[in-house]
């Protein structure tokens, strides 16, 4: 997949309200993600108002002082039965 | 004096340019941050449309002009503030700024124009800002506040640097400033970049650095103009930002500007080309996509070098052209007038 651009994540900014980082487009509109989407996997924030990607860099232990920011646990694994 | 723009700050985005400013006054700058545009006259008025926690003398429709207090002589646009020049010699800054641009120590917010700094060489003073960082230049000596992540003010890297502080010792004839770095050439000639214009790139390309030239930045790259007509690019360029490199111009470039990631040609004052990109209409329609209604249809994204728009009457020239974040806009004046 062809990003925009790669960003890191201390650039971007975190909401503890909404958890969500953003970070500002080039179409003026901000690309946005979810903590608990980095925190599974994801990597890839999308802008609402344009077809532009960017590529978070993170490693999955620099969320915790965002989840300790926002009061909140990163998600519980999801058990499966055999 | 008509101003005519293409892409973002209409209820549609527009592929052919539309008429949004009319003066019998010039226009000599228009900028844009994040959400919105100022303006500048020639007379040091200021205006700014879109969205800005600014106090302005009449806070209208935030679609429509509104005139900023005071007069200027320069001003730039980061992503959510404003840093002028006034008539009477001070850097000011308002709106908003995370990060220290605002360069008014903690302050993260600033409603009015606030003074930072006193320009001690109005002649040879400019200010530049780009995303979270503020940039002066007075008489040769390059400042900068803001985010310095990528060490685009000073080494070692900090998150927040909240008052102006000297990015080079040498003197500095010009800079220009992207999303993460800024570039400047030094009154000896060489040149330097200081920041980060990509995550894997810091190290400027072969360039003539002791000829004359102009610079200009996109966010993620930096386009150089030289005194044989010749553009140089450094920089991402997935979106095409680098289509102007080996277009032939039929004819001299009279005015050429960057927006957010897109560059704006205007060839012999009477014909505009775009290029990079264009999502939100900003590079124009194709010849081969004709839009009659004028609204974009998304049929130029990544756009090779293309006429936005061009004038036919004789009394009549495009004197300069600006960008913004997805915004392009066309300076024209009718002559003798």
């Amino acid at each position: 997949m062809s990003t925009y651009d790669q960003v890191e994540i201390e650039d971007m900014t975190f909401d503890p309200d909404t958890q969500m980082f953003s970070y500002p487009c080039p179409c003026g509109d901000k690309f946005q993600i979810y903590i608990d989407d980095l925190y599974e996997g994801e990597e890839i924030a999308v802008c609402p108002s344009c077809s532009l990607m960017i590529q978070v860099i993170f490693d999955q232990e620099d969320l915790q002082e965002y989840y300790e920011e926002a009061g909140t646990q990163p998600p519980a694994p999801i058990a499966v039965s055999a | 004096m008509v101003v005519v723009s293409l892409g973002l700050g209409h209820d549609n985005d527009m592929l052919v340019p539309q008429t949004t400013f009319k003066s019998s006054i010039k226009i000599v700058k228009i900028e844009g941050g994040g959400n919105f545009t100022v303006l500048l006259l020639e007379n040091g008025w200021l205006y700014l449309a879109g969205d800005l926690p600014l106090e302005l003398e009449c806070n209208g429709d935030k679609k429509t002009w509104r005139r900023v207090p005071g007069l200027y002589r320069d001003v730039a646009c980061g992503w959510s503030h404003i840093v002028a020049i006034t008539v009477e010699n001070f850097v000011v800054t308002g709106g908003v700024g995370e990060r220290g641009e605002l360069g008014q120590g903690s302050k993260k917010e600033s409603p009015f124009l606030n003074p930072i700094m006193q320009i001690r060489h109005p002649l040879k003073s400019q200010v530049l800002a780009c995303f979270y960082n503020t940039y002066v230049l007075d008489g040769g000596q390059l400042l900068g506040c803001g985010s310095n992540t990528k060490c685009q003010i000073r080494e070692p890297k900090e998150r927040i640097i909240d008052s102006l502080v000297n990015v080079c010792e040498a003197s500095v004839s010009q800079a220009c400033a992207g999303k993460n770095y800024v570039f400047y050439q030094k009154a000896d000639g060489h040149i330097r970049l200081k920041g980060s214009i990509s995550n894997s790139e810091t190290h400027l390309p072969p360039m003539d650095q002791f000829s004359a030239f102009e610079c200009r930045s996109m966010w993620t790259s930096l386009l150089t103009f030289n005194a044989n007509q010749k553009f140089q690019f450094y920089g991402q360029a997935n979106q095409k930002q680098d289509a102007i490199i080996g277009f032939s111009c039929n004819g001299p470039v009279t005015a050429w500007s960057t927006g957010s990631e897109h560059g704006i040609v205007c060839i012999g004052g009477k014909q505009v080309f775009c290029w990079g990109w264009g999502e939100h209409g900003n590079c124009g329609s194709l010849p081969t996509s004709p839009t009659p209604d004028g609204v974009n249809d998304r049929s130029n994204i990544n756009s090779g070098v293309n006429l936005a728009y061009k004038v036919d009457s004789t009394d009549v020239a495009i004197y300069t052209c600006f960008g913004g974040c997805a915004t392009s806009w066309i300076c024209v004046e009718r002559l003798g007038s």
